[in-house]
């Protein structure tokens, strides 16, 4: 289990909080969503998790203890793939190993059977240049499956792909998930994906963020894309449209505030 | 892209025929015009130029050719090794770059060239006062080059290196040494038609041998091909040397390819 108690976190030279009392928890094994209007603080929440930021109050706790005590507990998936292009396929899965100073034989093999996992077997030796977008969205995942965290962090990985490589990639991830025993937290901007793919959605609220909404989805995890068409589930896609709207209307009056102010 | 660059393939065929061609018409009319003003000490035939080169091919480049290469290579190495040293120093402490930057900027302002006769005060008519000529006159490009090299590696990659759990030095040899690995090859190829202009007008200055001694002996003695015929064996020998690195280039950048 991820609980985050009580979170405070200013940037430098902000003045105001971007969280204040923020709290979250997410069960071992589960799939959580996050959204949130933009400059809502969803990637602070993320560079917060995996250790770029360090909160000024509060406490992150992975099964009870502090995370300061375990590293790497939590693995990065950022937006765009980051993939290295001086280095092949297979280098690039194994870099979180080689900076971790893995042994060069296991951690290749370790690569390896990830890139299998992910549907690229045969890729191994090419370089990133020769992938399309979607195979290097998954060529990134296997990365972040091999910086050995129990906990995922996917920061909107799909928002950059064309429509339909994007729906397939949801469908495989959710796939992926149901075979790692990992638990991912994915934050996105699309409230369709965030319905389709978790068990439950998290909406970041307020200025600074005091607290989340929490929507449990209506679905069972082996789940169809026919399902998001059943009443309850586009009742809540509906809410949360509506909810992420008036909290961007109110991001908009803050700000105006703010520069009035300055 | 892989489209397009095939395209760019072909008409840089095309574009090299061109060149080529146009080349050997203004061989043609050089040619031409040396006959029709014929004084040969005013513009040597390009035959002439040829011909005074096979004459003296054997102390061109049994004696002053190596003498030449000798002082680009070791200038040059050391220049590059020395900017090298500079750039990394600079990335590593922004204490460093903030210090030495604008300095760097300003000795480059300062032409290396009228500074040569200074250094024959310090150093004489000796191999030292020649590489230090070379090393001066790439030193400062080599560093720049490679200081933004190092810059343009991107925050977010920098980023997910440490949420990898990489120190500073791990950043710097995994990913930032990568990311300027182009930039020191732009440096290189800068340096090396650089090098050879500075090692020829450190010889010119003075030398026991060299080509560019070599061509200021022949401009002494009103030879005008003779004076010619050195600084051809002069670009050759840049040309040979950035097609070596070419070739390392590609072969240490295949992933560019």
């Amino acid at each position: 289990m991820l609980t985050l108690e009580n979170i405070r976190f200013t940037y430098p030279n902000a003045g105001i909080p971007i969280f204040d009392g923020l709290s979250l928890q997410a069960e071992r094994g589960s799939f959580v969503s996050i959204i949130g209007a933009s400059g809502s603080g969803k990637t602070t929440l993320f560079r917060l998790l995996n250790g770029l930021e360090q909160p000024e109050a509060g406490r992150i706790l992975i099964d009870g203890e502090p995370v300061t005590a375990r590293k790497h507990f939590a693995s990065y998936m950022p937006q765009q793939d980051l993939l290295f292009p001086w280095l092949t396929v297979e280098k690039n899965v194994m870099l979180p190993m080689t900076v971790q100073k893995q042994p060069a034989e296991r951690s290749a093999d370790k690569a390896r059977a990830m890139l299998a996992q992910v549907g690229l077997a045969g890729w191994e030796d090419h370089y990133p240049r020769e992938l399309s977008g979607g195979m290097r969205q998954r060529v990134s995942f296997a990365r972040t499956l091999c910086a050995g965290g129990d906990v995922l962090l996917l920061d909107e990985p799909f928002s950059a792909l064309d429509s339909i490589t994007r729906i397939s990639l949801q469908e495989w991830l959710l796939d992926q998930w149901r075979h790692l025993e990992k638990t991912i937290l994915f934050i996105t901007h699309d409230v369709e994906e965030a319905i389709f793919l978790s068990q439950k959605v998290l909406v970041l609220t307020g200025h600074p963020v005091t607290g989340l909404q929490e929507f449990p989805v209506p679905m069972p995890a082996e789940r169809s894309r026919e399902m998001l068409l059943e009443p309850q589930v586009a009742r809540l896609k509906e809410d949360l449209i509506a909810l992420l709207r008036s909290e961007a209307k109110a991001g908009e009056q803050y700000n105006l505030n703010e520069s009035g102010i300055r | 892209m892989k489209a397009e660059s095939g395209e760019n393939r072909i008409t840089g065929r095309k574009r090299r025929v061109i060149s080529i061609g146009f080349l050997i018409l203004l061989v043609l009319i050089w040619e031409l015009l040396s006959a029709l003003i014929a004084r040969p000490f005013l513009l040597p035939s390009p035959s002439a130029v040829f011909q005074s080169l096979w004459e003296h091919r054997e102390e061109i480049f049994l004696t002053h050719l190596p003498a030449t290469f000798g002082v680009v290579l070791a200038g040059g190495l050391l220049a590059v090794l020395l900017g090298a040293a500079f750039a990394v120093a600079m990335d590593w402490s922004p204490w460093l770059m903030r210090a030495l930057y604008p300095l760097l900027t300003v000795t480059q302002t300062i032409p290396v060239m009228c500074l040569a006769p200074v250094l024959v005060l310090w150093f004489g008519y000796t191999f030292r006062m020649r590489a230090v000529v070379v090393i001066l006159v790439n030193f400062f490009t080599v560093t720049v080059d490679l200081c933004d090299g190092f810059a343009s590696t991107r925050q977010e990659r920098t980023e997910l290196m440490r949420t990898f759990g990489a120190g500073r030095l791990q950043q710097f040899t995994m990913l930032r040494m990568p990311t300027a690995l182009p930039n020191l090859f732009t440096a290189l190829k800068i340096s090396v038609p650089w090098s050879v202009i500075g090692a020829a007008v450190a010889e010119w200055l003075g030398a026991p041998a060299g080509l560019g001694m070599y061509s200021r002996s022949c401009m002494l003695n009103l030879d005008a091909a003779g004076l010619l015929a050195p600084l051809m064996v002069l670009t050759a020998l840049a040309l040979g040397m950035n097609a070596v690195l070419g070739l390392a280039e590609r072969k240490l950048m295949r992933w560019k390819a």
